[in-house]
């Protein structure tokens, strides 16, 4: 049973930062009406610029709690910026014409900046060294790694400032507005091309913070990014398109889900029971939890 | 833009044409042209092992380049050529690498394969060499499946993969205290699998308990689980059956997972820089095989000796090469070898002569057994503290004594 607990603890801890990336995917399929096939390269950019940035100011890659947090903001700027500008740039030429070209233009996307990664930064895998003291705290005989509390509370804080963003600020309520119904929020006023633009930007950000945390607490390299753009789309069929807390419960389970399976199972089940989880929730639930459902 | 022809000269043209495809072909039958022969093959230029997929493609050009500017190969049809290398990117895809191998013999008229790396892409293009009658030199694949299937066309440089692990088990067992548990964590690709066999067989007959085998898939990037069923079980010794990234994980989380071992080895991708660098003071302690050392110094035709190969790959690349580029370098040094004991350049002639060959490369004695594969035996290294990377097993030619067994984590 202590073994069972343990496999949850290590599932919420992971789960938190899947639910951090599948909330800006879901975002963008809810707001732009596009399934971002290249959102998981915009995680891994931001495990890429994190990690330089704290290169180019140590000249290592090695760095004090603080100082890996600190790059974090850095990530989450830079590829606001690369998100913004794709959408403006490319993905909007392909809105509104065939889905499918859109699938193809993120997924060119996807392979393009996987291979510009692999040219400029190698396929080396990459992490960025935290040094604690004690790496680990034990609490009623379990392992919690401390590195991996401070990613969950991080990842757990993107997920709320971005709920919050969308609620609370201007430019939030616009993005829900687009997504309601882009025509009448185009009459009121609202700027649609540019609202969708810095909602990938934003969700290309929130992203990339999750990539930072997992440059810290596991490793980054180029092509890392397919696996969680997979997961993503599993999150969000569970949550519901569009649904910020759909994404975090759908992260958090999902990612128990998969270290139960790969503890008291096999970790070479995981993908198996995920997507077969996926399939399974298409047919029963296929509004997912929170959202307004699968569209055709 | 047009132009009017006489149906002479165009009789003409097309006479003059044939002539000279004609005497293209004289030169050398499919594979090469003129006085050149074209090596062909894929690598892992870009995907997961494109950082091992560079060390050989370095090896292979650096080694042509090297031939070339002594002269070429002086042929056994008493003709001199030289060595050209068609070489592509199969983005560590076993079915790109196929299909690429297909093409090169196909379209390009390549008589003489160099191998890909891992045993996954291996695999399927040693089996289109067999197909196509064509010779393949590989220093990448280690899958003992690659070697089972009676292909005669096949010609391995590494030991098979279940012999990785084998040395490092008898070290452990020459300790004054040996273990008495074993854990084995093993990725799902050919060659991690054949390890793990390997490793599984070699633990039943040491008489170790195996209290975790487990299987994980190789897009993984946290093995924090699988660790912590090593740590729940208490397992002496911790053997990874996997590539460099999956040493690097493993490095990483043993240290906030709390998992004590007596050693910890990774079969693969463990002993060059970039594991040490990436893992950091993680990676003191870990093991890790090597078929070749870079101190023990052979004859080398082309580069004098192994030091010679050494200081030409530092000076040239600027790193320090390990059995990978070595493997990489004899590939080409067993064609030209072959191309130089043959009376006629033809595949089969190559391929009987690379069957028949000895001799000796940076990479040591050279010569292949009657399933095409080398035989030689695993060394073991250990990342120590102050000295770093070190031969610690056989004990005759240890350079340090293995630091055995491996401090706790709260003692490091």
């Amino acid at each position: 049973m202590s073994s069972v607990l343990q496999f949850v603890i290590n599932g919420l801890l992971v789960g938190a930062l899947f639910a951090a990336t599948a909330v800006g995917f879901a975002l963008i399929w809810g707001v732009v009406d596009i399934i971002n096939l290249a959102h998981g390269e915009m995680l891994m950019l931001g495990g890429y610029v994190s990690y330089y940035t704290l290169v180019v100011v140590t000249g290592e890659a090695v760095a004090s709690p603080a100082l890996a947090l600190a790059t974090v903001p850095v990530a989450i700027v830079v590829v606001f910026v690369v998100g913004y500008l794709l959408q403006r740039l490319l993905v909007a030429q392909v809105l509104g014409t065939d889905a499918f070209l859109s699938l193809l233009v993120t997924f060119g996307l996807s392979i393009g900046l996987q291979q510009v990664a692999l040219k400029l930064f190698s396929a080396d895998t990459r992490r960025i060294a935290v040094e604690f003291a004690d790496p680990s705290l034990t609490v009623g005989g379990f392992v919690v790694p401390k590195l991996k509390l401070v990613a969950f509370a991080g990842a757990i804080a993107l997920t709320a400032a971005l709920f919050l963003f969308l609620q609370r600020t201007r430019t939030g309520r616009s993005i829900r507005a687009v997504a309601q119904n882009p025509e009448a929020a185009a009459l009121v006023g609202i700027d649609v091309a540019h609202t969708r633009a810095v909602t990938f930007g934003l969700a290309s950000a929130i992203a990339a913070g999750a990539g930072a945390f997992i440059a810290m607490i596991l490793a980054i390299q180029p092509q890392m990014g397919l696996i969680y753009t997979l997961k993503s789309f599993i999150i969000v069929v569970f949550g519901g398109i569009g649904s910020v807390p759909g994404a975090l419960v759908g992260g958090l389970l999902l990612g128990t889900v998969e270290e139960l399976v790969a503890g008291v199972v096999s970790s070479r089940w995981t993908l198996a029971v995920s997507f077969g989880l996926l399939i399974v929730l298409l047919i029963v639930k296929p509004d997912g939890l929170f959202g307004t459902g699968v569209r055709e | 833009m047009s132009a009017n022809y006489t149906r002479r000269e165009l009789l003409g043209a097309a006479g003059a044409a044939g002539v000279v495809s004609l005497a293209g072909c004289s030169g050398l039958g499919g594979g090469g042209s003129g006085d050149t022969i074209v090596l062909g093959g894929t690598m892992s230029l870009s995907g997961d092992n494109a950082d091992l997929g560079k060390l050989y493609q370095d090896a292979y050009n650096l080694t042509i380049d090297r031939i070339n500017e002594n002269g070429g190969v002086e042929a056994g049809d008493g003709n001199t050529y030289e060595l050209e290398l068609d070489l592509r990117d199969d983005q560590t895809d076993a079915s790109a690498s196929k299909t690429t191998y297909q093409e090169l013999i196909q379209r390009q008229d390549i008589d003489y394969l160099v191998g890909p790396y891992s045993s996954t892409v291996t695999l399927p293009a040693s089996a289109v060499a067999a197909q196509n009658e064509k010779p393949m030199v590989e220093g990448g694949g280690a899958s003992p499946e690659i070697f089972s299937k009676g292909n005669e066309w096949i010609f391995g440089l590494l030991p098979t993969a279940n012999k990785y692990a084998l040395s490092s088990i008898d070290m452990a067992m020459a300790q004054s205290s040996p273990p008495e548990s074993a854990a084995i964590l093993a990725e799902e690709d050919t060659f991690s699998q054949s390890t793990a066999d390997g490793v599984r067989a070699k633990m039943n007959d040491a008489g170790l308990d195996v209290v975790v085998d487990e299987s994980f898939p190789t897009d993984t990037s946290d093995l924090s689980t699988n660790l912590g069923k090593v740590r729940d079980q208490d397992a002496d010794i911790l053997i990874l059956c996997a590539h460099q990234k999956h040493a690097i994980i493993m490095a990483n989380q043993m240290e906030n997972q709390d998992v004590n071992v007596d050693m910890a080895m990774a079969t693969v991708g463990s002993l060059n820089d970039a594991f040490k660098d990436e893992a950091g003071s993680s990676g003191n302690y870990v093991y890790g095989p090597s078929s070749w050392d870079i101190n023990a110094d052979f004859e080398d035709t082309v580069y004098g000796s192994t030091s010679g190969f050494a200081d030409a790959v530092s000076g040239e690349f600027d790193y320090t090469p390990d059995y990978h580029s070595a493997a990489g370098e004899t590939v080409i040094l067993t064609f030209k070898q072959a191309f130089e004991q043959v009376d006629e350049l033809t595949p089969t002639n190559v391929r009987d002569a690379i069957r028949r060959i000895e001799f000796t490369s940076a990479y040591g004695n050279i010569a292949f057994g009657d399933s095409g594969v080398i035989d030689k035996e695993m060394l073991v290294y250990q990342w120590q503290p102050e000295a770093g990377k070190q031969l610690v097993y056989p004990e005759n030619v240890q350079q340090s004594e293995p630091t055995y067994p491996t401090p706790t984590w709260s003692e490091r």
